[in-house]
């Protein structure tokens, strides 16, 4: 085989070099962690799209929770009675083993719906308004799986 | 001689563990890949959910109550969901910005 000119031997340590700062970068950035926040569950992240949907759009739900709050400023029992039933299958349709459900300014409630070990949680904010908008409620809506 | 083989034997050597390295299908990064892309659909469903609140609630609002609204919306969400709201109620239709500061992800869109 021919010896390297210098020139040849140049190119061949810049294609060196290259590749060495690629392989270290890779390995680099493969190790390190980029995203520091905890990943989440996905699954409870589209329940938590669908359960905040319900909240608006089952007018029994949103109907019981804001004429209670503005005619009283809190839920009776049988209004959350009432709540509890219907989150109950929406936590059935949705696969989550319970609902934490806290109002602000008023009583909280929790639905249970599978007695399966709770692991991961989310919670959801619901913001219900009053009086067309000037007063509103904070409602915290959590699902556990 | 000797030292130019011994440069292209260095240099085989390193283009085969990048091309091993780039097929590889290590556990590790494949699930480095997926925890990023989880990461990111649930940072674009907490937008698309703080865009729903925003438009359903604000259905029940009229003219008076807008501007109250508009506070507790942008209170609600920045301290118990972590994003930056911002609501222009003196325009119609309302105008609406949602960033996730921790993802840099945002959104713009009107309510009326």
């Amino acid at each position: 085989m021919p010896s390297l000119k210098k020139a040849q031997a140049m190119i061949i340590d810049g294609v060196l070099s290259l590749f060495l700062a690629i392989i270290l970068s890779y390995s680099l950035f493969a190790a390190w962690p980029q995203d520091r926040h905890e990943t989440g569950d996905l699954a409870l992240e589209r329940a938590g799209y669908d359960i905040v949907n319900a909240f608006y759009e089952d007018e029994m739900l949103y109907s019981t929770i804001a004429r209670g709050l503005e005619f009283k400023g809190y839920l009776s029992g049988g209004e959350i009675n009432s709540l509890s039933l219907r989150l109950y299958n929406y936590g059935k349709l949705l696969g989550v083993s319970r609902i934490d459900v806290d109002i602000e300014g008023s009583s909280s409630f929790s639905v249970q719906i599978s007695s399966a070990p709770l692991t991961r949680r989310e919670q959801f904010p619901v913001i219900i308004p009053l009086k067309g908008g000037a007063d509103s409620r904070l409602i915290r809506v959590s699902l556990w799986r | 001689m000797r030292r130019g083989f011994a440069g292209l034997l260095v240099l085989s050597v390193f283009m085969l563990g990048f091309v091993f390295l780039l097929s590889s299908h290590s556990q590790y990064i494949a699930s480095k890949n997926y925890r990023s892309m989880v990461s990111a659909e649930i940072h674009s469903d907490r937008i698309a959910i703080a865009r729903n609140i925003i438009t359903r609630s604000y259905r029940h609002v009229d003219e008076k109550g807008r501007v109250q609204w508009a506070t507790s919306i942008v209170d609600s969400l920045s301290n118990s969901y972590g994003l930056k709201v911002s609501i222009d109620s003196s325009s119609y239709p309302v105008m609406v910005n949602v960033t996730d500061p921790s993802s840099g992800l945002s959104t713009s869109f009107s309510v009326s």
